[in-house]
């Protein structure tokens, strides 16, 4: 009887080490697939329980004018939860999300192009407060657009 | 009795278990979902809710930047990997892990990698003595080296910095994570300063500018340790570079990005626009002030 209650309750403590258990490289490397024939340079592991008001991460990064970028996010499978990422630029003003709320669609692939160096912020949630665990990875492609070259160099 | 101490233990483990799991799922950014700029602002203001590990450019790209632009490359600049015996210090050789890294992306980007093997073992050398040597993987890096397979070491060797970061900070050696990315910032702008010598290039300027961002935030990160002796030191040197970063101008203009859906992919044009007014007289300080932190770094007394 006590063999089986140290089982059962050895087993039930064990839940919790596995429960974010996808939330690890082999995500990162998924992520990273996408990118495609953009280089790596980040990753961001996310996981958060179900909130109501959604809880939110938010991550500073540098961005460089005339990179391209491109974030991936995907989310692991065991959880309901869909990344919700917003970028903010310069004195706050929010310029891109990966979620189109009038589609309700949310893009894995999201390609960014910046015309203005600086800090930018990555804030993620999880789409309705939902439990999640996620990985969002940042890859940069240099090539300078021609845009660029014709603008003025003062 | 048996049961009554087995009982006891069984719930000190769950209880362990669960204050385990908390530990595990983040919740850092407890504020509710925010898409308002008050908001932002505040916590803009108030960086300790920011993570900033993701705030420094990664080792390779300044170097990409330079290769783009067709500059030639460079050897002089590199730290020689001999000078790994110079380093005894775990402070240093986190230093140095970041400056290696820069060195190793910058041969690397300009297809010389195979002769980066004295480089790469550098980098596998300090690793190891900082505990990190796991994710550093010798052999595949050098048979790619070998091969020439700039692209996949590039990779392999980003996704091991990056995974080197978060793992010192899930063991509390924010420290030592801290001074790696030092060492990645000022290598790669002693680089780019080095380079704008000779060079009269307005992408390099623009991006010796844009670190000013970067420097902010590496304060915040040094600024937490400043009671050991070095990074007292570090923090006082990043903190004058900091004093000519503050006279440099950097206008926004802001535009509405462009947004559009391509196969699937969201692709988005940003036309908020910068400009950044740095004057030579500011260049030369900054070019001085870099290369004796670097000098620091690397030459250890």
């Amino acid at each position: 009887m006590i063999r089986r209650s140290i089982y059962v309750l050895f087993s039930l403590a064990m839940i919790p080490f596995f429960g974010y258990g996808q939330c690890n490289e082999e995500l990162v490397n998924k992520s990273a697939e996408l990118l495609k024939d953009y280089t790596y340079i980040k990753d961001i592991k996310v996981s958060m329980r179900q909130s109501n008001p959604p809880t939110t991460q938010r991550y500073s990064i540098i961005l460089s004018r005339g990179t391209r970028y491109r974030i991936t996010t995907i989310n692991a499978e065991e959880y309901s939860g869909e990344l919700v990422l917003k970028i903010f630029g310069q004195k706050g003003i929010m310029v891109v999300s990966n979620y189109n709320p009038v589609k309700d669609k949310i893009y894995k692939v999201l390609d960014y192009t910046c015309k203005s160096s600086g800090q930018y912020f990555i804030e993620v949630s999880f789409k309705d407060g939902r439990e999640g665990c996620a990985v969002c990875v940042i890859g940069f492609h240099q090539k300078i657009p021609a845009w660029l070259e014709k603008l003025p160099m003062d | 009795m048996t049961n009554k101490v087995l009982s006891c233990v069984l719930f000190v483990f769950l209880w362990l278990c669960y204050a385990c799991q908390e530990g595990q799922v983040k919740d850092t950014g407890e504020t509710s979902e925010s898409t308002g700029l008050d908001s932002l602002d505040h916590e803009i203001k108030n960086r300790g809710q920011i993570e900033t590990s993701h705030a420094v450019p990664s080792h390779l790209e300044m170097s990409t930047l330079l290769q783009s632009l067709k500059l030639p490359y460079l050897p002089a600049l590199l730290n020689s990997p001999d000078n790994l015996k110079l380093y005894t210090d775990k402070n240093f050789k986190a230093l140095n892990l970041g400056v290696y890294g820069v060195d190793f992306g910058y041969m690397n980007v300009y297809g010389k990698g195979g002769a980066a093997s004295d480089y790469i073992r550098a980098i596998k050398n300090l690793a190891e003595s900082l505990e990190v040597g796991y994710y550093f993987k010798l052999t595949t890096m050098e048979q790619l080296a070998f091969l020439g397979k700039q692209d996949s070491l590039t990779h392999i060797m980003n996704f091991a910095y990056n995974q080197t970061d978060h793992y010192l900070r899930s063991v509390e050696s924010e420290n030592l994570s801290a001074l790696i990315q030092t060492g990645i910032f000022i290598e790669g702008l002693y680089f780019a300063t080095q380079i704008m010598k000779d060079n009269d290039s307005f992408e390099i300027m623009e991006r010796i500018g844009v670190q000013k961002a970067t420097l902010d935030n590496l304060l915040i990160m040094m600024g937490k340790y400043d009671r050991d002796a070095l990074f007292a030191d570090l923090t006082s040197d990043l903190q004058a570079l900091k004093k000519e970063y503050d006279k440099i101008e950097i206008i926004y203009t802001y535009g509405d990005p462009i947004q559009k859906e391509v196969g699937g992919r969201l692709v988005v044009e940003d036309n908020t626009t910068s400009k950044m007014n740095i004057t030579q007289e500011q260049q030369e300080k900054i070019t001085e002030i870099v290369a004796a932190i670097r000098s620091k770094i690397t030459q250890p007394q």
